[in-house]
């Protein structure tokens, strides 16, 4: 009886995120999903077509460019973006004076709304009177085409991303502030140096908490690239330099007006997401022992 | 291995006084137990020996060596935290190897040295177990193994028994002791708890408020104790210690009047009257003092029996058995040759039983 109230209860509060999730995930994914079987431009009616957008997919030259950008993106960005949160965490846990302002400071690129952060990089990025080509130049290291040269301009988009990692460093933070200061006095006492610390106490402690973190900066970093490439790069420097999966399906979805083709690599951007975020899972389950209680 | 002692050490944050420049001596091989209240300072005089705090004023030493400057890690010391410290991700034997490992000790030899220490605390076979997987006793005999397996010059523990339950700390606390006397290591020994402090320590210090209030044998702190403070701390309850009066030689607290040895040489301006409950002789009414029992407390085959005789109130042990009830009229007798005199004003003990 206790029970059963107990679970209606549970229900009741699960109603509201089960309603939001099927609505705005669940039910436009299985729209997604049909929607790449056909070939739809919003105004006629779909023609079915099967598995025809995907076989014009494996032949696209830009979608291979999109998607191999996408996955270099991942490459450079994730473990960038990781190390930096790491690393503002462990620098930023302990109370020291002023550590309220840094620890904003971290925190603030985040909340910047996307639009206004590209514009702010555009300017920062800009080769000719933008400070970043300028503080280079000024220590006397070399300038880069930013938004000009291919390489550059996107090495210039992982750069934008790294920092955007707010909540990355809050968790980091937070997790490092949960391991308890003993066992750091007892290293001491025991004659750890610090790096063997890191090694062996930190970071496996810390890891639980980093795997999260890994899995999910993937999924992210698959979508993050939307608003920079469509506002700053266009995807360019000419012709596809940074157009990444969600540029891709973007211009075919609401420029070419090719629903159908836009959902299917929709599909092909989940598909590579989830066997990605699969094998990380796999491999740091094999490691687990070493790692994780 | 080595001595340890502190001299003129103190400990002030800011204002604050957690430490007034204290002297204190643990002989080589010995095992002190520094018993007092919390907020007493005995953990940071603890600390203070790791390293892990600094002393604002003073010099520490161990042996010959000064190591009021040394790093925790160039000290020689281990220690055993309240919480046990374990780490949660590693095994029993890796934790026990762990300050092995980071000092480079080749794998053989770590392996080696860590079955001795398990098997000297009494967890050898619990060595590929981790933390979680542990009771409280098995996790501090864990804590001990790592902490003997270094063979480290002094031994530190923090109050490593009060997170056990009842039971097993009692076992434990035998087992400590029995540790201690076959690696003899000096060993400095926190707690906040007299029966511990008497029953395990060679020496036992008494510390309040940031002072050393006595340093002696369990015996003697327990029946010399150096003031006030000594005397109700230590013993369970506390000794009895009530106002009282020096009156035509004799000293007069409420109904009693006790003539004790050797009040002629005693000079104060205000005494108090001291007696272990233990001694409070309580019978039936007409022999001795009147006085009403006003609580009484059994504990397994002792009672507490708390009794006012006028305005002066006293807590008697009793066999359970003997006890009398509550609301009833007794007679409380105290003999001259178990007082106590203590000076009023600074608590210095002025007069012992014979």
């Amino acid at each position: 009886m206790k029970l059963d109230t107990e679970r209606r209860g549970l229900l009741v509060m699960l109603l509201p995120y089960l309603f939001g999730i099927g609505a705005l995930v669940l039910l436009p994914a299985v729209f997604t999903l049909g929607m790449s079987l056909y070939e739809y431009d919003l105004i006629r009616p779909g023609d079915f077509i099967g598995l025809a957008n995907f076989r014009e997919l494996a032949g696209d030259e830009v979608f291979w460019i999109s998607l191999i950008n996408s996955l270099g993106f991942v490459l450079a960005a994730v473990p960038l973006r990781l190390l930096g949160a790491l690393g503002l965490g462990l620098l930023l846990h302990r109370r020291f004076r002023g550590v309220g302002a840094y620890r904003t400071a971290s925190y603030l690129p985040s909340v910047v709304p996307d639009m206004a952060y590209v514009l702010l990089w555009l300017w920062i990025l800009n080769p000719l009177y933008g400070p970043l080509n300028l503080a280079l130049d000024a220590l006397g290291l070399p300038t880069f085409g930013w938004l000009a040269t291919p390489n550059a301009t996107r090495a210039g988009i992982v750069i934008m991303s790294l920092f955007t990692i707010g909540e990355g460093f809050l968790v980091a933070m937070a997790t490092r502030q949960e391991i308890p200061g003993q066992l750091y006095e007892l290293s001491a006492i025991e004659g750890a140096g610090p790096w063997h610390v890191f090694r062996k106490v930190t970071l496996p402690l810390m890891a639980p908490t980093l795997v999260l973190l890994l899995l999910r900066d993937t999924i992210f970093s698959f979508q993050v690239t939307f608003v920079p490439t469509l506002v700053m790069t266009e995807g360019g420097p000419a012709p596809y330099a940074t157009t990444y999966l969600p540029l891709f399906i973007y211009r075919n979805a609401f420029e070419f007006l090719r629903y159908g083709y836009a959902a299917a690599a929709t599909v092909i951007m989940f598909l590579v997401t989830f066997v990605i975020v699969e094998i990380q899972s796999r491999v740091i389950r094999r490691w687990r022992h070493a790692f994780i209680v | 291995m080595a001595g340890l002692s502190y001299s003129g050490v103190g400990k002030r944050f800011g204002d604050v006084h957690v430490l007034r420049e204290l002297d204190l001596e643990i002989p080589d091989g010995s095992l002190m137990t520094l018993l007092g209240p919390s907020g007493s300072g005995k953990t940071t005089l603890l600390r203070i020996a790791a390293g892990l705090e600094s002393p604002t004023g003073g010099r520490v030493s161990m042996g010959d060596r000064d190591v009021t400057e040394l790093p925790p890690a160039s000290r020689d010391v281990a220690m055993v935290f309240q919480g046990f410290a374990l780490f949660p991700h590693m095994t029993v034997a890796e934790n026990i190897g762990f300050g092995l490992t980071a000092r480079r000790t080749p794998r053989d030899e770590v392996r080696k040295r860590v079955e001795e220490a398990a098997a000297l605390a009494g967890c050898d076979r619990l060595l590929d177990r981790r933390p979680a997987e542990l009771s409280g006793g098995e996790r501090q005999r864990a804590a001990l193994a790592r902490a003997v397996v270094r063979h480290p010059a002094v031994f530190l523990l923090d109050e490593p028994l009060s997170n056990l339950d009842a039971p097993v700390r009692a076992g434990m606390r035998a087992e400590l002791k029995r540790l201690q006397q076959r690696v003899k290591t000096t060993m400095l020994y926190v707690t906040h708890d007299q029966v511990e402090a008497l029953t395990l320590g060679d020496l036992v210090a008494v510390l309040d408020r940031g002072e050393i209030q006595q340093v002696g044998t369990p015996d003697e702190v327990f029946r010399r104790p150096a003031n006030r403070l000594v005397a109700s701390f230590v013993g369970s309850p506390g000794m009895n210690v009530v106002p009282a009066k020096i009156k035509a030689g004799a000293v007069v607290a409420g109904p009693f009047s006790l003539r004790l040895r050797g009040l002629g040489g005693v000079n104060a301006k205000g005494v108090e009257l001291g007696v272990r409950p233990a001694v409070v002789n309580v019978g039936p009414p007409g022999r001795g003092k009147r006085a009403t029992v006003e609580l009484v407390e059994v504990s397994g085959e002792e009672a507490y029996v708390h009794v006012a005789a006028g305005d002066v109130r006293l807590v008697a042990t009793v066999p359970a058995s003997a006890r009398p009830d509550l609301g009833t009229q007794v007679g409380v007798t105290i003999k001259p040759s178990d007082a106590y005199l203590f000076d009023a004003e600074s608590g210095e003990a002025l007069l012992y039983p014979a």
